[in-house]
């Protein structure tokens, strides 16, 4: 084949693309909150062309026009953009995706993001195709398990109406995926806006300005917490400490996290009396405890506390130290009981033998009674 | 007007079809017809050429897109044009620095590979724009669909024309590999 050939066959595409570049101007931008946003939307108010249109007179003769300069027709120029998707667990992995729903671009943002994405060839494919691939290599990789079950989805487009179907989209995939495998995924899911900021701390961190805009929504609304506190948490963590404190604003949850205290247990704990340090401590060693637990029930099992009783004690020491002694008691003799002493003063989660688990309980009612 | 519309005066054979067109898509013709001869006195008669054209192709035809229908048209006429008249050079447009170009996404081989079907070549070519970004799309699409200068393509991405060149380059380069993962030998 020449060249000529080639040139030939460019001038079939399909319909759409010739209309593209008829009726569009295409630009790449991405939303902003800052200065350069404001650019933008100057630049897409302007985006307005006045297309000179000649006058012909047919009357049964061959076409006769003026020159093109007459004034006509006003075209509004649409705006085409491509929008970024941040899916975050502890891989960040960012993708962008053009106006047909078709990947253009995926990073990995942090070397877990790496691991999951080695070996994916993403580009050029589906918007749906893509994220079922990622989630499905983020659990491949054991980054999502029954107990690590969250996992956060950021979109940024040009357009809330654009961020809202590319999350719909997201949600509706990893939603499939979770039918197929049970893990009752918790969703966590946001639009958001491109700051030169987020940005700036993203890259710092090696996470996705989704993770970074999700924290700053969180400790803007808590001054217990600290950006620099819960940025190097992962997803998971982060989302365990939104089942005790609650969602901020702006971020939506479908499904739960797992491995936190079940909602009748925490009502009887006092959880608000905690700084965000401590519930920060309290969330990753309850979710430790799940963990362990995994050792002598499936994962699965664990997550749905199926096949054990869970209950948790609090009790405050003589130097006002908190205690929580953590059990499962096995409805089955065959495990056991297996339980654990969470004391934030001095670390972690002490595991406990079975044989002390019996003589733990009977402590600390004990002391418990005292106190009162 | 509404393209349905100005489709529908087509069908009636209504004249007013092609004044409607020539004032929605006049312009945007005779650019294409330009970019292709460089010539203004051969684009009017191009552009005339097409809009006979498709005055006498609708009916039967039907297309969907009108602009899309138009535009192809305008330039077939305009490569015809250009070959019938420089059977011995390649004219004054862009179009024979747009075939050197186009020349780096030929595989070189020889004319018994190469026998390729058309519409595999066009699928290729649907499936690698479909995977470029809107800009990317956009500059491929300006500069060997609608044979502009990169000079003007640049302008209207408000990108260097360095910086054009080099997306052309790169996406040249991704064409070939996209034929050859497609098994299609140019």
């Amino acid at each position: 084949m020449k060249s000529e050939d080639l040139l030939r066959h460019i001038g079939s595409v399909k319909d759409e693309y010739i209309e593209e570049i008829m009726t569009e101007s295409v630009r790449t931008a991405r939303r902003r909150t800052d200065s350069r946003r404001m650019i933008t939307s100057i630049a897409a108010s302007l985006a307005v062309v006045i297309l000179g249109a000649s006058v012909i007179a047919m009357h049964g003769a061959p076409v006769e026009r003026d020159d093109l300069s007459l004034t006509g027709n006003v075209h509004n120029m649409a705006m085409a953009e491509n929008s970024i998707v941040m899916l975050d667990v502890n891989p960040s992995v960012l993708v962008e995706v053009n106006d047909r729903n078709v990947v253009v671009k995926v990073e990995g943002l942090n070397d877990d993001a790496q691991t999951v994405l080695d070996g994916l060839e993403l580009a050029g494919k589906e918007y749906e195709t893509a994220v079922s691939e990622i989630v499905t290599s983020m659990q491949k990789n054991g980054y999502i398990t029954e107990l690590k079950n969250s996992i956060l989805v950021s979109a940024e487009a040009a357009t809330d109406e654009m961020a809202r179907q590319l999350i719909d989209i997201s949600v509706d995939v990893i939603t499939q995926i979770d039918e197929t495998v049970d893990y009752g995924f918790s969703i966590l899911s946001q639009m958001i806006d491109h700051t030169d900021s987020a940005a700036a701390l993203a890259e710092k961190y090696s996470v996705s300005e989704g993770r970074v805009d999700m924290i700053n929504k969180f400790v803007g609304e808590h001054e217990d917490y600290s950006f620099e506190m819960l940025i190097d948490n992962n997803i998971q963590l982060l989302n365990q400490l939104f089942e005790y404190v609650g969602l901020p604003q702006g971020i939506e949850r479908i499904g739960s996290a797992a491995g936190v205290v079940p909602a009748e247990c925490e009502e009887k704990l006092a959880l608000n009396e905690l700084s965000g340090q401590e519930l920060l401590s309290f969330a990753s060693a309850i979710s430790d405890f799940y963990d362990k637990l995994s050792d002598y029930y499936s994962a699965g099992d664990v997550a749905k506390r199926i096949g054990y009783e869970f209950s948790i004690v609090e009790q405050t020491t003589e130097d006002g130290q908190k205690l929580w002694a953590v059990l499962a008691e096995s409805l089955t003799k065959s495990i056991g009981n297996h339980g654990a002493i969470i004391n934030i003063g001095k670390g972690t989660a002490d595991w406990l033998s079975q044989d002390d688990t019996g003589k733990m309980i009977e402590d600390l009612v004990g002391a418990i009674i005292k106190a009162a | 007007m509404d393209d349905r519309r100005i489709v529908e005066l087509f069908l009636e054979r209504s004249e007013e079809a092609i004044l409607q067109t020539d004032i929605k898509y006049g312009r945007y013709c005779h650019r294409v017809a330009f970019n292709v001869l460089g010539n203004t006195e051969d684009s009017e008669e191009c552009v005339n050429d097409a809009y006979m054209r498709v005055w006498n192709s609708i009916p039967p035809n039907e297309p969907d897109s009108l602009s899309a229908y138009v535009g192809k048209v305008t330039r077939n006429i305009a490569l015809d044009k250009l070959r019938q008249k420089n059977s011995d050079k390649r004219g004054n447009g862009e179009v024979p620095v747009l075939l050197d170009e186009l020349a780096e996404c030929l595989s070189g081989a020889d004319e018994y590979e190469r026998r390729m079907d058309s519409e595999e070549i066009v699928n290729a070519l649907n499936s690698f724009l479909e995977g470029l970004s809107t800009t990317e799309r956009g500059v491929f699409m300006r500069r060997y669909w609608m044979a502009e200068p990169i000079a003007d393509v640049a302008e209207r991405y408000d990108i260097s024309v360095s910086k054009t060149t080099t997306m052309l380059f790169r996406l040249r380069g991704r064409l070939k590999k996209h034929f050859m993962k497609e098994g299609i030998s140019l």
